[in-house]
């Protein structure tokens, strides 16, 4: 019996050493939209650093293009001329598009759309270096297979496949096509669903078979030159696409087998692997590692740019292709955060091999203007490695509470970073206890230079010091007819004016609605540490006047939740189309002022500060702060005068700058947004069917007058503390739809911001 | 091994890891309860600033209510489960097994039944109104806190009632051959014989029902937010809306007092007890 | 052993009212388990419908069907064969809870035993400081632990659950009570016999002390099973989280798709430790017969 408690004893402690094993954090992981952080071990400065082992000094560097489309990508081939040709399926259109770039990727230009391809659902697709795109199909009704062959600017031809009967496990999947390919010279390959791989002769749509990999379950490959990727789970099979030989080649083999995820495609939207080919026997790849080079059969790779310096590293970022230019220039196509954006990697032989600094920055929203002040800074500080941590980056359900927490015990625990957005977190706290640094100085510096809205910038100086300070802000907007925009004056006012006209505000979700009031009266909301229980009070009432169910019951019109972009909502179009007797909503950039004034015209409308007699506010966007315990301060500091610069500021949407000069570079745009003859209309319809076309204008210096007047009007912030405005709009939205009295409400309303005030 | 040095053998290691994964953090909780959030010693001003901060008191006050109605009523009742499932026969461990089921049942689905349960708009009401009963706002009323007794006893009475099962096993079974034969009815049994015989156990099982009072803070977030109604704001909230603006000087003076308060309180019940 | 009874009518009035507040208890725990069942077997559409009043914040009330309409395990398809990150938290979850629980087997166990059986000096004030730090809530000693695993590189470890799990002073708690209820005269007796300290505890301590050990395992279980707020505190890579995390994450308006996947993570420890409870209990039972 002895034995038998001793060997369970055993057992127990080996199962317990096993779980040794299991403690170890995903290597190189770091989830969702943590960019790692670590800038590169002193030990791989040589690898990180270009083949010619220079030591310290040359790197690649990132470089977003500016692609302009949102799109699934098939293909993208450098072409014989040099020119860089993409053919996706726009997000938007649902068309097949060309995209073509002269000039490396700096730029491109649409090459011409594709239509008549309703009825055709690409499995796969592929670019091939003399131009043309093919895209093929299953029709799984009678089991055959079809491609198009897509040429810029002429018709698409359509051409069935015919797949020999060759002995197979499931004959029926030789017509299911997975993937395409073409090699460097213009054979082009595809892969059945059994593994089956066949060259197709593009003009008659003849196949023919090339290799049979039913044994390693492929169901995807890659052509890097004339080196043909068979790739699974379990490893790689390479041949020679001319003459059909298989090469060995025992690393790439191991590292597909050792990570199985590289090797499928799960997705529409790319893979964890893109390949492309070089010189003869080189071949390059990339990987969330980042970019190797690899000779076939040789026994290593080296590392050309090291992933966790860039996008490459962001695990959640997809892989559509890669293309080398030349050796010092690559340009990778990628899937990331629901984009498509195509990155230029250049080599720099002045920058150092590995970035000297880390600036960590976090943020608890994504949003555009952070990620063009990013890349701007990066640019123009290549020793700086910008660490960009989203707290919130919605697709992983981490609530702003979760998200809090976790940046608090980072602050704690003495790891905080160096720049804050402090866009809803709770910025008062921080202040009062000193985690946020005084950057007077800064914005003293910058007051100087550029100038600011006063107004704005003094509801965030306190006692001669500054700890947090908007980039941006926007205002709301109330206006229609004369007497709408009279009306606009307050919340009152305009129901009292909706009541009396007979119209409504417009239909909406009462979340949405509320969403849309609340920067109107909330600056009265709190005074000191109190609550004004008669301006929520009113606030509800008014909103519950203004508020029209859609015809569908309370259904939220749009998601306010996540934004990146901070896009305006007032628009008299709407009183226009019939759909409502006044607009009220906010302004954010030239082009909503622009759009607006076309509408005005036409309407001979008029616009005011929504809430002017309650109080005249304006909402904060992009306050940031510098963490007190920053080893950075420079870089902390260049970051900011990044972010609340003129260079970013003046680049239009996101709400206007609270930089001066860059307003007036914004006011410039504005008034030059069209040439002289190319003024284009605008054709807005509604829900019902009715339509009507605007004619879109350069602002006028009148309207730039009146906005500017209106942006230096206000002068209190809009209630910005994320706890009060989620508590009113719980409540407010039960009171709105009925739930609960408007008196109910309030009294709860009060009770809990009271606690949470009185915490 | 030498009967002297056993205990300490067999204590050592677990009472190593204590020290390092809880003690230790427990001796800096202390250490920041009289420090200033920015740095700097701050004496008791942290423990003035608590003992006088409002949503202190309304959070403890809730606890200690809280804890008043649930503790005994959770161990009567599964008292009163734990004697009637005891000996049943067939079917005990299948039964017992049934009543431990809501406490594997995850939190957060927890709280999407209670929230289609109690909502406004929730069964609970419906059938009210099919009744023609005024609906009534469960999760915004003083009714939210019976709401959360109820989901406490849900949850706990199952556990309880095998801890108290594993107590009445422990009685030995001549005690009450001897007290039968000496003519003793089921009443007098349960009276004489099995309630002192498990009050050692009753003392084990208070501390940790009470232990798990603090858990129903897991549901009540989930379904009411950080914010929930004032009846039902405990202490978890208060700590827990601290971390998130940074308070954690006042967290650690709360929770130092806390321990200090449910020490005490363990301390002088275990005297009680063994006396 | 079993007396036959005469069955008169008090006693069956007895076992009435004896078995029906355990019946109506039972319904009453086992009750929500139906709504899982059931709700994981209907469509969106028509969970949908039931439940709009709460999730929509359309007219009227929720309402239910015991027998859904139109059956479908689309929920079920759906998470066991669309979500591969149910798997891999399962997984996490099952590794922290094998590894908390083997841990206390090994480190709380004896440390019960010790503090119940032998009156060492300071035995009173180990006892006392692993009540006081039992009482503490987790949120109150969050940040300093976090500090330490931060100092033993253990963050974003599934280690950095583990070892703080393990060191819980509760289970030790509990066992210690099953512990002193051992008669004293029994160890004595071994003693005599030649045995030493350890085999003590082997043969005796942790046979008698079983259903104690058993109690403490389950609550462990079922803790580890449904742990929130360590692994949200101390791991930043999703990949590493355990699926009570996941479970938050389906929002109400997938909720037969959350009601499947609460199913299947109810299913298990049920399974898994339910049929296990007994096989440990009779194992322990066992070996003190034997040795």
């Amino acid at each position: 019996m002895r034995k038998k408690i001793l060997s369970a004893l055993l057992a127990v402690v080996v199962a317990f050493a096993g779980l040794c094993g299991c403690g170890d954090p995903a290597v190189g992981g770091a989830g969702g939209t943590e960019y790692p952080a670590e800038a590169g071990g002193t030990g791989n400065s040589a690898e990180v650093g270009k083949a010619s082992g220079s030591g310290g000094m040359g790197r690649f560097l990132e470089q977003e293009t500016s692609f302009p489309e949102n799109m699934m990508i098939f293909g993208m081939e450098k072409l014989e001329d040099g020119t860089v040709r993409v053919l996706g399926q726009s997000e938007e259109s649902g068309q097949y598009v060309f995209y073509d770039s002269a000039d490396d990727g700096d730029s491109w230009v649409s090459a011409g759309e594709v239509s008549g391809l309703s009825d055709f659902f690409p499995e796969a697709g592929a670019v091939s270096s003399d131009g043309s795109g093919v895209l093929v199909m299953t029709h799984y009704k009678d089991e055959t297979a079809e491609m198009v062959i897509l040429d810029p600017g002429q018709e698409a031809r359509r051409v069935m496949l015919t797949i020999p009967e060759v002995s197979a496990s499931r004959p029926e999947n030789l017509k299911v096509i997975v993937a395409c390919a073409f090699d460097a010279e213009g054979r082009f390959f595809i892969e059945s669903l059994n593994s089956h791989i066949f060259q197709v002769d593009l003009s008659t749509g003849e196949c023919r078979e090339f290799s049979d990999m039913e044994e390693s379950y492929s169901r995807n490959i890659g052509i890097a030159g004339n080196w043909l990727f068979a790739l699974s789970g379990g490893g790689v099979a390479i041949f020679n696409s001319e003459d059909g030989s298989q090469v060995e080649d025992a690393f790439l083999n191991d590292l597909f087998a050792k990570n199985p995820a590289l090797g499928e495609k799960n997705t529409d939207f790319g893979a964890g692997f893109a390949l492309a080919g070089g010189t003869a026997d080189e071949i390059f790849y990339v990987t969330h590692e980042g970019l190797f080079v690899h000779s076939i059969g040789g026994s290593v790779a080296e590392q050309l740019i090291d992933g966790a310096l860039n996008t490459m590293g962001n695990t959640s970022a997809l892989f559509y292709h890669l293309v080398m230019l030349d050796e010092e220039n690559f340009l990778v196509s990628v899937h990331l955060n629901r984009k498509t954006t195509v990155l230029k990697y250049t080599y720099d032989s002045s920058a150092s091999a590995v970035p000297e600094t880390e600036l960590k920055v976090y943020a608890l929203n994504d949003s555009n203007y952070l990620r063009q002040v990013m890349s701007d800074y990066q640019k123009k500080h290549q020793d700086v490695y910008v660490n960009l941590t989203i707290g919130m980056s919605g697709d992983d359900g981490v609530t702003a509470e979760d998200a809090i927490r976790a940046l608090n015990t980072d602050i704690l625990a003495g790891n905080g970073p160096d720049v804050l957005i402090l866009d809803g977190l709770p910025m008062d706290s921080y202040i009062e206890k000193g985690v946020l640094a005084d950057i007077a100085s800064l914005i003293q510096e910058m007051r100087e230079s550029d100038g600011f809205f006063e107004n704005v910038a003094a509801a965030y100086e306190k006692d001669g010091a500054v700890y947090g300070f908007p980039a941006k802000f926007y205002v709301m907007l109330a206006g229609g007819t004369a007497e709408a925009t009279a009306a606009g004056a307050s919340l009152q006012k305009m129901a009292d004016y909706v009541e009396a006209s007979g119209g409504t505000y417009g239909q909406s979700g009462a979340k949405s609605l509320l969403q849309e009031l609340y920067p109107v009266s909330s600056a009265g909301f709190l005074s000191g540490n109190k609550l004004n229980e008669d301006k929520i009070k009113q606030f509800l009432i008014q909103s519950k006047r203004l508020y029209t169910p859609t015809e569908y019951g309370d259904v939220e019109l749009y998601d306010g939740g996540m934004a990146d972009e901070l896009v305006g909502t007032y628009g008299t179009v709407s009183i226009l189309m019939g759909e409502s007797c006044i607009s009220c909503g906010s302004i954010a950039s030239m082009n909503g002022l622009v759009l607006e004034a076309a509408a005005s015209a036409q309407g001979g409308f008029d616009y005011g500060l929504a809430g002017r007699e309650d109080s005249k506010s304006f909402v904060p966007y992009q306050i940031a702060g510098i963490g007190s315990g920053t080893a950075n301060r420079d870089a902390a500091e260049d970051f900011l005068r990044a972010l609340f610069g003129k260079d970013c500021g003046s680049i239009d949407g996101n709400g206007f700058p609270v930089n001066r000069s860059a307003y007036e570079a914004l006011c410039e745009y504005g008034m030059n947004m069209f040439g002289e003859t190319d003024e284009p209309g605008v054709s807005v319809s509604s829900t019902d069917g009715t339509s009507l076309s605007l004619e879109m204008k350069n602002a006028t210096e009148e309207q730039i007058a009146k906005l500017t007047g209106i942006l230096e009007e206000a002068d209190t912030p809009a209630q910005t503390d994320k706890v009060i405005e989620d508590i009113i709009m719980e409540y407010g939205e039960s009171a709105l739809r009925g739930d609960i009295g408007v008196d109910e409400a309030v009294l709860a309303i009060l009770q809990k911001c009271n606690l949470y005030l009185a915490e | 091994m030498k009967k002297k040095y056993a205990g300490i053998v067999f204590v050592l290691p677990h009472l190593l890891g204590v020290l390092l994964f809880l003690f230790l953090p427990f001796l800096d909780v202390v250490r920041r309860s009289f420090a200033q959030a920015a740095g700097g010693f701050a004496g008791l001003s942290n423990y003035g600033e608590v003992l006088h901060n409002e949503a202190f008191r309304l959070a403890a006050g809730n606890t200690i209510r809280f804890t008043a109605v649930c503790l005994p009523l959770l161990m009567l009742l599964s008292l009163l489960l734990a004697l009637a499932l005891y000996g049943i026969g067939s079917g005990e461990a299948a039964l017992k097994n049934s009543l431990l089921i809501p406490m594997a049942i995850p939190a957060a689905c927890v709280a999407l039944l209670w929230q289609l349960l109690f909502d406004n708009h929730g069964m609970i009401n419906g059938m009210l109104s099919a009744f023609g009963v005024a609906p009534v706002s469960w999760m915004s009323t003083d009714a939210s806190f019976y709401v959360l007794v109820g989901s406490y006893l849900w949850k706990n009475a199952g556990y309880v009632t095998v801890l108290w099962v594993a107590a009445l096993d422990g009685i030995p079974g001549e005690v009450y051959e001897a007290a039968r034969m000496d003519g003793a009815g089921k009443m007098a049994s349960l009276f004489f014989i099995t309630l002192p015989c498990i009050r050692p156990a009753a003392f084990t099982i208070g501390v940790i029902s009470f232990l798990n009072t603090f858990k129903v803070f897991r549901e009540a977030y989930l379904v009411a937010g950080s914010y929930p109604q004032e009846r039902i704001y405990l202490i978890s909230h208060l700590f827990n809306n601290w971390f998130l603006s940074l308070s954690v000087d006042k967290m650690a003076a709360g929770a130092v007092l806390l321990s200090v308060v449910t020490g005490a309180a363990v301390y002088a019940l275990q005297r009680a007890w063994e006396e | 052993m079993m007396r036959r009874k005469k069955r008169t009518a008090g006693s069956v009035l007895f076992s009435i009212l004896r078995c029906a507040p355990v019946a109506a208890a039972a319904c009453v725990a086992v009750g929500p388990v139906v709504f899982l069942v059931t709700g994981s077997l209907m469509g969106r559409g028509e969970l949908g419908e039931y439940l709009a009043p709460v999730l929509f914040g359309t007219e009227g009330f929720v309402t239910w069907r015991f027998l859904p309409m139109y059956p479908t395990f689309q929920n079920i398809v759906e998470l066991l064969c669309d979500s591969p990150e149910f798997f891999y938290m399962f997984w996490n979850t099952m590794r922290i809870t094998a590894g908390i629980l083997v841990g206390q087997l090994l480190c709380g166990m004896p440390a019960a035993w010790g503090l119940a059986r032998y009156p060492f000096r300071g035995n009173r004030a180990v006892y006392g400081l692993y009540i006081l730090l039992m009482l503490m809530p987790f949120q109150a000693l969050m940040l300093p632990e976090y500090l330490v695993l931060e100092k033993l590189s253990l963050n974003n470890t599934l280690w950095a659950v583990i070892l703080p799990g393990i060191f819980s002073t509760f289970p030790v708690f509990l066992m210690y009570r099953f512990f002193t209820e051992v008669p004293e005269e029994i160890l004595e007796a071994a003693r005599i016999d030649g045995a030493g300290e350890g085999r003590v505890f082997l043969y005796i301590g942790l046979p008698l002390g079983r259903t104690g050990i058993v109690s403490a395992l389950l609550l462990q279980f079922l803790e580890c099973f449904g742990m929130i707020e360590q692994p949200l505190a101390f791991l930043k890579d999703q990949t590493l989280f355990p699926l009570a995390l996941y479970l938050p994450e389906i929002g109400a308006e997938r909720a037969g798709f959350a009601f499947a996947a609460s199913l299947v993570a109810l299913a298990v420890p049920l399974l898994l430790f339910f049929a296990g409870s007994e096989y440990l209990e009779q194992g322990i039972a066992a070996s003190a017969l034997k040795g």
